[in-house]
């Protein structure tokens, strides 16, 4: 033990001297396993962590999909009707729960605070069991059609707008007119299921009966509606294979009688999947994991091969050291020890920092990344990152040490005392400095291309045309808060309230639309001349609306303020719409459509595509004119200056006290949001290419310095000879020119195997753009070693001669 | 006479941190054509100094050195490099071949960085020579490593040659020898001298200073000349 003890002492002693070397090492290996403990604990959590809910294996997430006469699934989403039958009807689960998201103000506090606010049956509470720090769930009471008005509060919430009030459950909220009273607040620890949204956070659970859904909806079979979605308890012993079936036939049969005799639907069907809890959650952020663990992996050979390079020339330095312990009788065995305590003690410090990065990195995701990356929150230090940090340490000590320990010939070792140190053959391979050049050559070429290509991808998304203007434009809604005004007052209100905006020194124009970045549901309608089925989005806009984004119109005309007077049943369509319809958009015009509701549409005009931040590819849309009630302004201001909510609001509650501001946000601020992803992306990719440029800069400084160490004398002795400065730099990249290509080939051989390992994945990412990011990829990574190469020689050309030669 | 080599007021001082070191101090000298100077004194005396600013290794602190009427105290570091290839050969103590390179080659390399590029049988023609000069052709495409040590020096007089330049630097040539192989080496500089090259070379052994025509004593970064003390006086 004091033996053990001792030799970390010694070790400690010997490396204060150099604390250049603890630097390098520390931060290097400490940053690059630090990253990768967190990648790695984040995979893990992901892929292997159960679901923090009692029999989770057995959650699964209840879909259904409704299938057009050619085959396509036109949408994935349930119809009111449907949804309740399966709920009543269903056998398969043992516990079954029905959500519906929404987000709604609540009146009675004095903030009028907007909510995430969502509707659940009983189910819900037996499927998670969320721990509560007060009160209680759902049940019995609860179940549908008992309309119990109680709610349930997040524990944010609780603490957000009651401030932890401890008599909370004496307490109401009014939402919609409706008092809830408060039956239970769910405990902090309590991680909702990210089923809807990634990092999605309801504020408010309100029992099922209170969902949004109007009444004429309840047997609408033949519509779909969006945020509506069942999560089951699969009964022991079923199979998901079977109990899709059994589902399918059963929703389907139903279905069919319910929409037979509607034309629209001939040669349709319902199909039902089921797909685990568990994999829902994880959606498609597998690929993206894999992608962070290759990146973060790269790093750290980067990281490995320069720390090797430094424990190599260290050993070289040590060898005197070494050697006069060999000959007062160490064994080899000593000596091993001797370096494995120097090289874990090394590494244990940058396990310390490690941890630290890795703590830190956990902290940004969650604070960041909770809206891209599913169950961020469920992140923590924990016996997974502990113990794959103390293999990965141990693994890199002990592979350290390796490399020292071999380059030591014991039996040359009393040679060197011998030899006075002059002149010896001791030192790095020529063959092993050549292997670190290629492989960091090879690996960062590798990863800057790759991350390259990422950043090029998220880039062309985020600069991508989208063929409206969001600048200086505003999104208002107004929803009412009091007891329900009849339509007519509504109108009245919602005019004034355009018409004193506009008048506002600031204000450009109001037009009544939906945002434009709203992605609103799809409708389905029938070409009345063809019966050619369509299902477009449908948004809502007024006369202003065109102008004022400047989306413009390819043939026709827009609405007039007649038509939105006269509530005449005219349509836009955009150009993709009118593709579907007729080669010549202009042939769209004049034509008619209905959505099946007896009404017939005219087409007006044709207007060009937008694209939605985020998306590559136009939607086909319909556009309806606004009705003179409805609540959403569109705002246009003059260029720098600014509208604020309060002006906003108070302005409405001149005009009435019973509607209050919703949502308000510039265009540009909601995009800014829809690309969060693509900068996420950008952002994460540039760093990592930065670091990697960094780590490789640092490594191949550091090999081509020692090599440059090395033939000093023999560089002085042809400066001695009339070499100019020129010729010494020309000769030292000369002489490394082969080594680095031949490092780009291992490169191009690394990618290219990727390429036919992964083509289905990574077809998306071929294309001309390739040839660009290759040339910027090659000419970076030989930039880094063209300075690599000159940096160490440049203290040696700028200075007479005689500095050069001298020892 | 022809002065190759003119040193006028040259000093040079040694600044570190604790203190300053007078190296050299006001040294005039002048080397003519055909000459054969030993420069000796005893350890620290300034002698390897004044042989790397004759050599344009390093630069005076103050004074002018001249090489065929040439100033060039003030020189860059890659003019100084063209000077020091066509016009001074260096033979080193301790030989400073290139361990990778050929005797062939070694002896080629002042070629390949001089301004006028050279056909290679032009080139070829020209090392053998020199090697014939030292008696080393037999030898051409061995490595210095497979050298004896007097041999590895007469393949650095060669080296020193091959540009053919005004005058030869000889730093102890003999340090690193035994005293036949010194010997040896000797004889060659001589027989070189006796053909027309201009020599300077730094030794201690009295033996070999004594062969040279102009001896210096070096002593405290001052030259002691029996033949010019009237000079130095005036310097001094
Ligand atoms: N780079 C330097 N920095 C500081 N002082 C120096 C430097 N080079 C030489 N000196 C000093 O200048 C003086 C002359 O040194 P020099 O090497 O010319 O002596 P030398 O005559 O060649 O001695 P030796 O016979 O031992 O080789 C010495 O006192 C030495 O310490
Ligand atoms: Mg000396």
């Amino acid at each position: 033990m004091s033996t053990v003890l001792y030799q970390y002492k010694q070790a400690w002693a010997g490396l204060k001297k150099t604390p250049g070397f603890i630097l390098s090492v520390v931060i290097s290996m400490g940053l690059t396993l630090g990253a990768l403990l967190c990648v790695l604990t984040l995979a893990n959590v992901l892929l292997n962590d159960p679901l923090p809910y009692p029999e989770q294996e057995s959650l699964y997430k209840i879909d259904q999909s409704l299938i057009n006469d050619s085959g396509e699934e036109w949408a994935k989403a349930y119809n009111y009707p449907g949804m309740m039958h399966l709920y009543k009807k269903q056998e398969a689960f043992s516990e079954i729960g029905l959500l519906y998201y929404d987000y709604n103000i609540v009146s009675s506090l004095a903030t009028q605070p907007n909510v995430n606010t969502t509707f659940v049956t009983p189910g819900w509470a037996d499927l998670f069991q969320g721990e509560l720090v007060m009160g209680r769930h759902f049940s019995d009471s609860e179940e549908v059609n008992t309309h119990n008005p109680v709610a349930i509060l997040s524990y944010q919430m609780w603490q957000q707008e009651f401030q932890g009030a401890e008599d909370v459950l004496s307490k109401s909220l009014i939402i919609n007119d409706v008092s809830f009273r408060i039956v239970g607040v769910l405990a902090q620890s309590f991680v909702e299921p990210e089923i809807y949204n990634v990092g999605y956070k309801t504020q408010v659970w309100l029992p099922w009966d209170f969902n949004p859904t109007p009444e004429r909806a309840f047997q609408a079979w033949n519509r779909v509606q969006e945020p509506m979605l069942v999560v089951g308890k699969l009964k022991p012993g079923l199979v998901a294979s079977q109990v899709e079936q059994s589902l399918t036939t059963m929703m389907d049969d139903t279905w069919q009688q319910a929409v037979v005799g509607d034309e629209y639907f001939n040669g349709w069907r319902i199909d039902m999947s089921v797909q685990s809890l568990k994999s829902t959650i994880l959606g498609d952020t597998e690929r993206t994991i894999l992608l962070l663990i290759a990146g973060v992996v790269g790093l750290l050979l980067i990281a490995i091969a320069n720390i090797s390079n430094l424990f190599m020339a260290r050993t070289v330095q040590k060898q005197r050291d070494l050697a006069i312990c060999a000959s007062v009788g160490a064994k080899k065995r000593h000596l091993f020890n001797m370096l494995f305590a120097e090289s874990s003690l090394l590494l244990s410090m940058a396990l310390l920092l490690a941890l630290l990065v890795a703590h830190t990195g956990f902290d940004i995701m969650q604070s960041h990344l909770s809206d891209v990356l599913p169950r961020v929150n469920e992140l923590s230090i924990n016996g997974f990152t502990l113990v794959s940090a103390v293999i990965l340490t141990l693994l890199c000590a002990l592979g350290f040490t390796a490399l020292s320990n071999n380059m030591l010939n014991y039996r040359a070792l009393n040679l060197v005392l011998r030899s006075s140190g002059k002149g010896t053959s001791f030192q790095v391979a020529k063959s092993i400095r050549q292997l670190l050049i290629v492989s960091q050559v090879a690996i960062a070429s590798c990863l800057v291309f790759a991350n390259f290509n990422l950043i090029e991808q998220a880039y062309s998304v985020i600069s991508a045309p989208y063929g409206f203007t969001m600048e200086n434009r505003v999104y208002v809604s107004v929803m009412t808060t009091g007891t329900k005004a009849d339509s007519e007052e509504k109108s009245v209100v919602m005019s004034q309230f355009a018409q004193q905006l506009e008048q506002l020194p600031q204000v450009r124009g109001v037009s009544r639309s939906v945002s434009p970045l709203r992605n609103m549901g799809s409708r389905a309608i029938t070409m009345e001349a063809s019966k050619q089925k369509i299902t477009p989005e449908l948004k809502y806009i007024d006369d202003k609306y065109l102008s004022m984004v400047e989306q413009p119109l390819l043939y026709g005309n827009t609405f007039s303020r007649e038509d939105i007077l006269d509530n005449t049943p005219v349509v836009l369509v955009n150009a993709s719409f009118a593709k579907r319809v007729s080669t010549d958009l202009q042939q769209v015009v004049g034509q008619t459509l209905s959505f099946g509701d007896g009404t017939i549409y005219t087409v007006i005009g044709v207007v060009a595509d937008t694209i939605m931040p985020g998306t590559t590819e136009p939607k086909v849309q319909l556009f309806k004119h606004t009705s003179i009630r409805g609540g959403s302004f569109l705002i246009e201001l003059a260029p720098d200056y600014e509208l604020s909510r309060e002006q906003a609001a108070q302005i409405l509650r001149g005009i009435s006290s019973q509607y209050s501001l919703f949502e308000m946000k510039p265009l540009m601020q909601t995009r800014m949001r829809m690309l969060f992803s693509q900068f996420t992306m950008a952002i994460t990719s540039a760093s990592l290419a930065l670091v990697t440029f960094l780590l490789a800069s640092i490594g191949l400084y550091g090999i081509l310095s020692y090599t440059t160490q090395l033939r000093r004398f023999e560089l002085g002795t042809r400066m001695a000879l009339g070499a100019k400065r020129f010729a010494i730099v020309g000769l030292v990249i000369g002489e490394n020119t082969m080594t680095v290509v031949l490092g780009f080939i291992a490169s191009v051989i690394i990618l290219f195997s990727l390429y036919i390992g992964f083509s289905a994945d990574l077809n998306a990412y071929i294309g001309d753009q390739l040839i660009l990011i290759s040339v910027i990829t090659l000419s970076l990574i030989t930039w880094i070693c063209l300075f690599a190469c000159y940096w160490p020689v440049r203290a040696y050309i700028n200075r007479p001669v005689i500095n050069t030669l001298r020892e | 006479m022809d002065s190759i080599i003119k040193l006028s007021q040259l000093s040079k001082v040694f600044e570190t941190e604790e203190l300053q070191t007078h190296a050299l101090k006001d040294i005039n000298l002048t080397i003519n054509k055909g000459d054969y100077v030993s420069i000796s004194g005893p350890s620290g005396c300034g002698k390897s100094t004044l042989l790397s600013i004759l050599g344009l290794l390093d630069m005076p602190t103050s004074g002018q050195y001249f090489v065929e009427g040439r100033d060039v105290s003030q020189l860059s570091l890659d003019e100084a490099a063209e000077v020091r290839n066509e016009k001074i050969g260096f033979i080193f103590q301790s030989f400073n071949l290139i361990d990778e390179l050929s005797v062939f080659d070694n002896v080629a390399l002042p070629l390949r960085y001089h301004r006028e590029k050279q056909s290679d049988e032009a080139m070829k023609e020209r090392v053998t020579w020199c090697l014939e000069q030292v008696g080393m052709t037999h030898r051409a495409s061995h490595k210095p490593n497979q050298l004896s040590g007097g041999q590895q020096q007469r393949v650095a007089i060669a080296r020193a040659l091959v540009a053919d330049p005004a005058l030869l630097l000889v730093d102890e040539p003999t340090g690193n020898l035994d005293s036949k192989s010194g010997d040896m080496v000797m004889d060659v500089l001589e027989r070189l001298n006796k053909n027309g090259t201009t020599l300077c070379m730094v030794t201690h052994d009295p033996r070999y200073a004594d062969m040279a025509r102009t001896q210096l004593k070096l002593s405290d970064g001052v030259i002691f000349n029996p033949a010019n003390m009237t000079q130095q006086k005036v310097a001094v």
